[in-house]
């Protein structure tokens, strides 16, 4: 493609303005793109070109970005192999329309790097219940101990026992117990 | 001239490296803390019950000498190990064990936060009684390794029933 450019600009010399100026002489799509260049009409030929080729089942995210230009956004859609450079004759230069092009290349990537992460987001989301804290600590203290966050035991007494960290365990002969809790339900004994 | 192919090249890498990143890093995964495995938890089955005739605790329960001064332990004074297992954890991966009383424990591994170098467990329990209402329909709490919690107050053989869950490394 960049070659192309630079043909279609004039910019090609020696054997690399052969090659390029061959290829545009052999390949029907290097062509339309040199002509489409000196003439304004690459933005629109490129939508049309990538389209079918999104369709055509091929792969490359930076060309699936190019191929959704002016095309609603999709989840791992096909991607496109670029279209290889061609030849021209004539030098128009039209920097607005490759501009424009490079602007949408960019917008595009945006706009699909926002869609994928919002539609991968995380499978469980924060929980907005009444969430009852136990052993709470500063958010600067090392964490340390066990917090309930949520109790469901319908139809049930429910109470909760906060236990101390030991601190004189050693003295006895125990390890560090770090502070605990008691979940307590009723369950009466005819309950079983 | 070289000012558009400039820009073109430009808006393809840049193009790409959005659409790379947003493909290689999923939403609200940090890269740098991969999936974690939990571990093990380990759930012991302790049968409580007032006796007149002296106490006793099963040499087996090592804290429970220290809380059984604290409340609601300090209501039995005789306690029996009635089993001990180590399950594997991972994460959103329920485990269930029958219970000595016929009931079903559930546990599962909701995530793992750190916190500077400890880690917290974010556990899931649930106790299920097979054709009626679930004695326990949820407990969600936050752990670290080798610090246990307890659910009390299942009836059982004319005492009580204790489970302590602790995530052991």
């Amino acid at each position: 493609m960049i070659e192309l450019m630079a043909l279609a600009d004039g910019e090609l010399e020696g054997e690399a303005r052969s090659r390029v100026e061959a290829l545009v002489a052999s390949n029907a799509e290097a062509r339309t793109v040199v002509d489409g260049l000196r003439h304004g009409q690459v933005g629109a030929w490129l939508r049309t070109s990538f389209d079918e080729r999104a369709a055509a089942g091929a792969a490359g995210i930076a060309d699936g970005v190019m191929a959704r230009i002016g095309a609603p956004l999709r989840v791992g859609a096909p991607a496109v192999t670029p279209p290889v450079a061609s030849k021209v004759a004539g030098r128009v230069v039209r920097p607005r329309a490759w501009m424009a092009a490079s602007a949408a290349a960019l917008a595009a990537a945006a706009a699909v790097a926002v869609y994928l992460r919002g539609a991968s987001s995380p499978a469980i989301a924060p929980r907005a219940s009444d969430r009852a804290e136990i052993a709470e600590s500063p958010a600067s203290a090392p964490a340390s101990g066990v917090e309930v966050d949520e109790i469901d035991a319908p139809a049930r007494g429910v109470s909760v026992f906060e236990i101390p960290a030991a601190e004189g365990a050693a003295a006895v002969g125990m390890a560090h117990r770090p502070a605990s809790v008691v979940v307590w339900i009723d369950d009466p004994p005819e309950g079983r | 001239m070289k000012t558009r192919r400039g820009l073109f090249v430009a808006g393809l890498l840049v193009a790409a490296s959005l659409a790379i990143a947003s493909r290689v890093t999923p939403a609200g995964a940090d890269p740098s803390h991969p999936p974690h495995r939990g571990g093990v938890v380990e759930v012991t089955e302790i049968h409580a019950l007032r006796s007149d005739g002296g106490g006793s605790i099963d040499p087996r329960l090592r804290d429970l000498p220290q809380l059984t001064r604290d409340q609601p332990f300090v209501r039995y004074n005789t306690y029996r190990l009635l089993d001990r297992r180590s399950l594997p954890l991972e994460e959103q991966r329920p485990v269930t064990e029958p219970l000595v009383n016929g009931r079903t424990l559930q546990v599962t591994l909701v995530d793992v936060v750190e916190r500077g170098t400890d880690r917290r467990f974010h556990i899931r329990t649930a106790i299920d009684d097979p054709g009626k209402q679930a004695f326990l329909k949820l407990l969600e709490v936050t752990a670290g390794v080798n610090e246990p919690f307890f659910v009390g107050g299942q009836s059982y053989d004319g005492g009580t029933l204790f489970l302590e869950i602790v995530v052991r490394p």
